[in-house]
C-alpha cells in the first residue's frame, strides 16, 4: 500500500483505515465470487467428494460424467436454439417499444404525457394477477406460442422510466431545435440523431431485457404445452425432475449414486445454462452500472 | 454603421407589438407576460444585442424569432416578408445555442453539412462551401475530429459555422459566450464580431452580460420585465441611461440622493449634491416630484487636492489595471476607481479630497427596490 499520495506522507490513522477497507472489499468479494467458483469445481468434481464435503478449493477426482449426462439429452439443444430465439425476437421486440415510448414520454411537447405515464406507472404498482393474465394470452390464442413469452412483457414498466429519464438528461431542446432549423422532422431526428447519440441506452436495454429472457421459465411453464417448444430453462428443470423420480424406483445404493449424480447434474446445469451470459457479462457490465445509475438519479 | 451594411442580400427583422404570456403558477386564469407590446427593428446587416436581466424576456423573444415559441399577437417580419406562422425551417434563420447543441455522433464536417444535406444539395456544392465556411472560421484542420475531441472555443466556431453554412437571412445567437472562461470568452466575441461584419449578417445577440452587449453591438436593447428599458448604442446607455435599473446593470455605478432638486428641463438639472449646489444631465423622465437620484460611475470621482468635497477611505483594493476605493462621502459610501493609479500610497483610514466630473453625472428616476 503507498504511503505517499501524490507526494504527500499518509498518518496512521490513514493507512489503518486502508488496511481495513482492503481487507472489508476482499471479504466482500470473496463472499461473491467463492459460490461461484465451487459450483465450477463441484461440477467436474467427483460426486462422492461433493457430498462428504472434501471440494472446497479444487477438484477432486475431475470428472465431466455429469455433463456428458446433461448433453446426452438431446431436448437440451432444442432448449438452448429456443432460448436463443426468444431471446433475440424478444429482445428486439423489447428495445423498439421501450426506447420509442422512452424518448415519446421524455419529449414535453407531447400532449398527456403525464397522464400516459401515471397509466404506465399504475400497470407497475397494481397488476391483474396470475389468472387474469393467463386468461388474457389464451383468449388473444397466444397459448402455447412463442408470443406468450415476448408480448404479455414487451414494454417493462421499470426500463421505460429509465429510457425516459436517460432521454430526458441527454437530449437537450436545443440539440432538437438545432435540428429542427436545419429542416429536420421528428422522425428523421429521432433516427438520424437521438438513436446513433443513445448507444449506452439501447446497450442497457438489450441487456436488461436479453438476461431476463434468457433466465425465464415461468411464463413458458404457464404457457407452454408443447416441449419442443420450452426454452432452455424449462428443459433443464425436467432434466433434474428426469433425475429424482429415478430415486423412487432404484433400490437404496443406486439411489444413493442417483442422488449424488443429480447434485452433479445441478451444478453442470447451473453453469450450462448461465455461462453464455457469463462470458458476455464483462462486456456489457459498464452499460449495466450505466442502466442503473441512470435510474437511480431521476424517477 | 457596420460594415455588415456592404452586405447588399441582408435583410431586416422587424418586430411589431409582440405580446407573449405563460400561464402564472398558483393563480387561476393568470398571467405572466413574457413579452409585452415589443416593437423592435434590425436593419439590414446589423449586430443588435437584447440585454437584461435573466427573466427579462429577451431568450423568449429570441425564440419566438427562431420559430420554436409562437408569440400570442404581433408580427415578426424578416425581410419583407411576414413570418409569425411559419415553422422554423422555413425562415431562413440561423441560430448559435448556448450549449451550441453540436450533434455528438457526427464529426466537425458532418455536423456543418448537416443543414446543407437535408437541403439536398449535391455532395461537391456541399463538400465546397463546407470547406469554405471551416477555413472562414480556421477550423479546416479539424473536419475530422468530433465535437469531444475539439475546445470550447472550436466547438463555438463550429456551431457558428453550423449557424451559417445555410447562408439564413438572420443569425440569432442566444448567449453563446457564457460557457467560456473570462480570457476566452474576450477572444470569441472580438472573432464573433469580426466574422458577423466579414459575413455581413443581420443578426439579433441574447446575453446577460453587459460587457458581451458593448463589446459586440452596434445598437443595445435593454429589457426588463418582458418590456423594452432603453434602445442606444452601447455608449448612449452608459452614459445617458433612461433610470437608476438600467445604470445600475451596464457597468458599475453610485446612487447617490440629492439633497434638493430646483429644476428639471430640456434634459439639464439643477440640484443640490452633498450640499453643493451644480447643474447635471438629466434623465426626460425626471421631474422635481419624482424620486430622483444622482449616478456616478466610479470613475468620475478623482482624488484631487483642489476637490471640493472631503472624504475618507474606508477600503482599497488593487486590480492591477485599477485601484477600487470605497469612499466615505458626507455620510455616503462612494466607489471610486483609480485608473492613473497616481495616488496608490494612500492607505486605508486616509482623509482625502474628491471632486466628481459633473458632465457625467447624471438625474436619473429612481427604483424602489434599488440599494442606494
Amino acid at each position: 500500500m503507498k504511503n505517499k499520495v501524490n507526494g504527500i506522507s499518509r498518518g496512521r490513522a490513514d493507512r489503518v483505515f486502508d488496511w481495513l477497507d482492503y481487507a472489508l472489499l476482499t471479504l466482500a468479494f470473496l463472499l461473491v465470487a467463492y459460490p461461484l467458483y465451487f459450483v465450477v469445481i463441484a461440477s467436474v468434481s467427483d460426486p462422492v467428494a461433493v457430498y462428504e464435503g472434501r471440494v472446497i478449493l479444487y477438484p477432486i477426482r475431475p470428472t465431466l460424467e455429469g455433463y456428458a449426462r446433461i448433453f446426452s439429452y438431446e431436448s437440451l439443444f432444442t432448449g438452448y436454439r429456443n432460448t436463443l430465439i426468444y431471446t433475440m425476437v424478444g429482445t428486439a421486440i423489447n428495445v423498439v417499444m421501450t426506447v420509442t415510448a422512452g424518448y415519446a414520454l421524455s419529449r414535453k411537447e407531447l400532449v398527456g404525457r403525464n397522464v400516459m405515464m401515471m397509466g404506465v406507472m399504475f400497470t407497475m404498482i397494481f397488476s391483474g394477477g396470475m389468472i387474469p393474465n393467463y386468461l388474457l394470452v389464451r383468449d388473444l390464442n397466444l397459448y402455447n406460442t412463442m408470443w406468450a413469452l415476448i408480448l404479455p412483457g414487451a414494454v417493462s414498466t421499470w426500463n421505460l422510466i429509465v429510457c425516459r429519464t436517460f432521454f430526458q438528461q441527454t437530449i437537450p431542446d436545443e440539440l432538437k431545435e438545432a435540428a429542427e432549423l436545419d429542416g429536420c422532422g421528428d422522425a428523421s431526428f429521432f433516427l438520424r440523431i437521438v438513436l446513433p447519440v443513445s448507444s449506452a441506452i439501447i446497450a442497457v436495454m438489450v441487456l436488461f431485457y436479453a438476461v431476463s429472457h434468457w433466465n425465464s421459465y415461468y411464463n413458458a411453464l404457464l404457457y407452454l404445452t408443447s416441449t419442443s417448444k420450452y426454452p432452455l430453462q424449462l428443459v433443464l428443470r425436467n432434466i433434474l425432475i428426469v433425475n429424482t423420480l429415478d430415486d423412487m424406483v432404484n433400490d437404496v445404493a443406486t439411489q444413493a449414486a442417483q442422488q449424488r449424480m443429480g447434485d452433479l447434474i445441478k451444478y453442470g446445469m447451473i453453469i450450462v445454462s448461465s455461462l453464455p451470459l457469463l462470458i458476455l457479462y464483462p462486456f456489457l457490465q459498464k452499460y449495466f452500472v450505466q442502466g442503473v445509475m441512470i435510474g437511480a438519479i431521476k424517477g | 454603421m457596420s460594415e455588415g451594411k456592404k452586405n447588399l442580400g441582408a435583410v431586416g427583422v422587424e418586430i411589431r407589438d409582440l405580446v407573449k404570456t405563460f400561464p402564472a403558477y398558483g393563480q387561476k386564469n393568470g398571467e405572466v407576460f413574457a413579452a409585452n407590446h415589443v416593437s423592435l427593428s434590425v436593419e439590414p446587416g446589423e449586430m443588435v444585442t437584447l440585454l437584461g436581466p435573466s427573466g427579462c424576456g429577451k431568450t423568449t423573444l429570441l425564440r419566438m424569432v427562431a420559430g420554436f415559441l409562437m408569440p400570442s399577437s404581433g408580427e415578426i417580419r424578416i425581410g419583407d416578408r411576414e413570418v409569425t406562422r411559419i415553422p422554423p425551417n422555413k425562415r431562413n434563420v440561423g441560430m448559435m445555442f448556448q450549449s451550441y447543441a453540436l450533434f455528438p455522433h457526427m464529426t466537425v464536417y458532418d455536423n456543418v453539412a448537416y443543414g446543407l444535406k437535408l437541403k439536398h444539395m449535391g455532395k461537391p456544392e456541399i463538400r465546397d462551401r463546407v470547406r469554405a465556411i471551416l477555413q472562414l472560421m480556421q477550423i479546416e484542420e479539424y473536419a475530422s475530429r468530433f465535437p469531444n475531441e475539439i475546445s470550447g472555443g472550436q466547438q463555438q466556431r463550429v456551431a457558428l459555422a453550423r449557424a451559417v453554412v445555410t447562408e439564413p437571412s438572420v443569425l440569432l445567437f442566444d448567449e453563446p459566450l457564457s460557457n467560456l472562461d473570462a480570457k476566452l470568452r474576450e477572444y470569441m466575441r472580438e472573432e464573433l464580431r469580426k466574422i458577423q461584419k466579414r459575413v455581413g449578417i443581420t443578426s439579433l445577440y441574447v446575453t446577460h452580460d453587459q460587457s458581451d452587449a458593448m463589446a459586440i453591438s452596434d445598437k443595445v436593447i435593454f429589457m426588463r420585465s418582458g418590456t423594452i428599458e432603453q434602445t442606444g448604442t452601447a455608449m448612449e446607455i452608459y452614459a445617458r441611461p433612461r433610470n437608476q435599473f438600467v445604470a445600475g446593470f451596464i457597468g458599475k455605478a453610485n446612487f447617490v440622493r440629492p439633497d434638493a432638486v430646483h429644476s428639471v428641463s430640456g434634459g439639464q438639472a439643477e440640484i443640490t449634491l452633498l450640499g453643493r449646489r451644480m447643474t447635471i444631465g438629466a434623465s426626460e423622465e425626471c421631474g422635481s416630484e419624482k424620486s430622483c437620484v444622482v449616478m456616478i460611475r466610479p470613475e468620475d470621482v478623482k482624488i484631487s487636492a483642489e476637490g471640493a468635497f472631503r472624504a475618507r477611505i474606508l477600503s482599497k483594493a488593487y486590480f492591477g489595471q485599477y485601484i477600487r476605493h470605497s469612499l466615505e462621502i458626507g455620510g455616503c459610501e462612494i466607489e471610486q476607481m483609480d485608473f492613473t493609479q497616481s495616488n496608490a500610497a494612500l492607505q486605508e483610514g486616509d482623509e482625502i479630497t474628491v471632486s466628481f466630473v459633473t458632465d457625467s453625472l447624471r438625474l436619473l428616476p429612481g427604483e424602489d427596490k434599488m440599494e442606494i
